[in-house]
């Protein structure tokens, strides 16, 4: 092995370690509101919410908001705050949704698109992760 | 009412999701593949769906499409359209209903709605919803599973605890197999009241349902008939027996159906549990009963390994007979014609999540009726997915 592949091999080893470190490691989800919220919730409340149980907090109609399904963010969430993985998730919305009982949470395709449509509606609670924060949203939790 | 619906979405808050003002609409589906072979040991009909000592799919293989309305923050519409294999795939509407919402906690549906007997009757269908390939057959004893009418469901809070309170009203004329006979039942004042408690691993219900029916009497099966011709007539010494004929048949019966139950998942441990007990005001072909089931199961990665056992017993009641001297021949056949069976149900299974929204699912049971001696083991798989 010549010096020049060797160093080429050591490049593309420190993008992969980089690239997954922060996902592996450090990652931490931040739940988001709206700048304007007040709110402040439990982690088992955080849970019911995003398990259609719990509609409102203080009297205030809570809207929960998803990242889209095979987001490592939302693989995150899943695991720290409800505390299920995505199949679990997906059996237990399905019990649900057959029975007209509840829909779940919207999804969104990206993080911006997630802090972009938290920071205009007042109702809406959703997560990223916790370096993309903005000022635009208010940090409610992070995990 | 345009304007209404826009200001209902804005104050929810979901303007940038909902960009249709006019009705939201959800498409879900689910559908199941699988087959099964019912190896009978010795008699028929512990396993009904299952043909004897053939692969049949039929039992398994459904499709459903569901579609959802939301036409404002307090009228929506719910319909789902069902095939199934039992039912030579013919296109059924298992749910139809309007729901008006009041508030967040309070929904008001009107229309054809499950009968909500046990934990699992809202999703029986939707295989993918829970462990086994169909709920336990010796408990989820019935062949309807609807009710036409309205019910009302309220969510509250108990402290740390989640309740659901259920309550419906309604009548049901479907059919009910009897002697292997499908036969017209018709269901009246059929109501009930159910409550759920949930906490994090914890979740447990309880049921009380109250209802009057009618079967009509099957007319197919030689014993029966020759029975009802014996009795209809005096034999030698003995008379007649009109009334026990009409105790026989199942006019006006008035039941009552409570069930309670809990579902454990705790870390990697599944352990779901339900009582239930069908009591009659008298004794027709149809008798009292009670069954009941535990399963527990352990979740390794993606496979779910679970075993079940289940019991069903009848508990008939013969005092319909005591007007009969104890050597009429007739007093035995009369006394055979009511249902009387002791079964247990030994279920191993594995349910394997190898993909997004698809579940494999393999099973082998052991059902054992201890009165009439019949054995039949059942090896089934199905694929069961949600989209």
């Amino acid at each position: 092995m010549n010096k020049q592949t060797k160093r080429s091999w050591n490049f593309i080893f420190a993008l992969v370690w980089a690239a997954l470190v922060p996902a592996a490691v450090n990652a931490e989800v931040a739940v988001i509101a709206h700048p304007s919220q007040n709110l402040t919730v439990s982690p088992d409340e955080l849970e019911r919410i995003f398990l259609g149980k719990l509609k409102q907090v203080d009297g205030q109609s809570i809207v929960p908001i998803n990242l889209k399904m095979g987001s490592p963010v939302r693989k995150d969430f899943n695991e720290k705050v409800l505390g299920k993985t995505e199949s679990q998730l997906k059996s237990y919305w399905s019990r649900l949704v057959f029975t007209g009982k509840a829909q779940p949470p919207k999804d969104v395709e990206s993080e911006s698109e997630m802090l972009e449509l938290i920071a205009r509606n007042p109702n809406m609670v959703g997560y990223i992760d916790k370096s993309n924060l903005t000022p635009a949203v208010k940090l409610i939790a992070s995990f | 009412m345009k304007s209404k619906i826009n200001i209902g979405i804005a104050c929810m808050g979901l303007n940038m999701i909902a960009p249709i003002a006019s009705a939201e609409i959800m498409l879900n589906g689910f559908a199941s593949v699988g087959g099964g072979f019912n190896d009978i040991q010795n008699g028929d009909g512990l396993n009904s769906n299952y043909s004897e000592d053939k692969f049949s799919a039929d039992p398994i293989n459904k499709i459903a499409i569901q579609s959802s309305a939301v036409l404002n923050s307090l009228v929506s519409v719910t319909g789902q359209l069902l095939a199934k294999g039992t039912e030579d795939y013919t296109v059924d509407a298992e749910w139809v209903y309007l729901t008006l919402s009041p508030d967040d906690n309070l929904d008001l549906r009107f229309g054809r709605l499950r009968s909500p007997l046990f934990i699992y009757s809202d999703y029986l269908d939707v295989g993918y919803a829970y462990p086994w390939i169909s709920a336990p057959n010796l408990v989820y004893r019935f062949t309807f599973d609807t009710v036409e009418g309205m019910d009302a469901l309220y969510r509250s809070s108990l402290g740390k605890w989640d309740t659901t309170y259920q309550v419906f009203y309604g009548r049901l004329t479907d059919e009910q197999e009897l002697f292997g006979e499908e036969l017209p039942i018709d269901i009246e004042n059929f109501s009930g009241i159910n409550f759920t408690l949930s906490k994090g691993w914890l979740t447990l219900r309880a049921s009380y349902n109250i209802a009057t029916f009618d079967i009509d009497t099957p007319q197919s099966n030689p014993g029966l008939n020759a029975l009802f011709a014996g009795l209809s007539s005096p034999i030698g010494p003995f008379p007649a027996y009109p009334d026990v004929i009409e105790a026989l048949e199942i006019t006006d019966e008035k039941a009552a159906f409570y069930g309670v139950g809990a579902q454990i998942h705790y870390e990697d441990w599944i352990f779901n549990t339900e009582y239930t007990e069908l009591n009659i005001d008298e004794q027709s072909f149809i008798s009292d009963d009670k069954a009941w089931y535990a399963m527990l199961g352990k979740q390794i990665g993606s496979v779910l390994v679970h075993a079940t056992y289940s019991k069903h017993e009848d508990e008939p009641d013969f005092s319909f007979t005591s007007g009969m001297s104890e050597m009429d021949p007739r007093r035995t056949g009369a006394e055979s014609a009511v249902l009387n069976s002791e079964t247990t149900q030994i279920k191993l299974g594995l349910r394997y999540d190898f993909a997004d929204s698809t579940a494999f699912k393999v099973e082998v049971s052991q059902s054992d009726d201890d009165k009439s001696d019949r054995k039949a083991n059942l090896v089934a798989f199905s694929i069961d997915t949600v989209f």
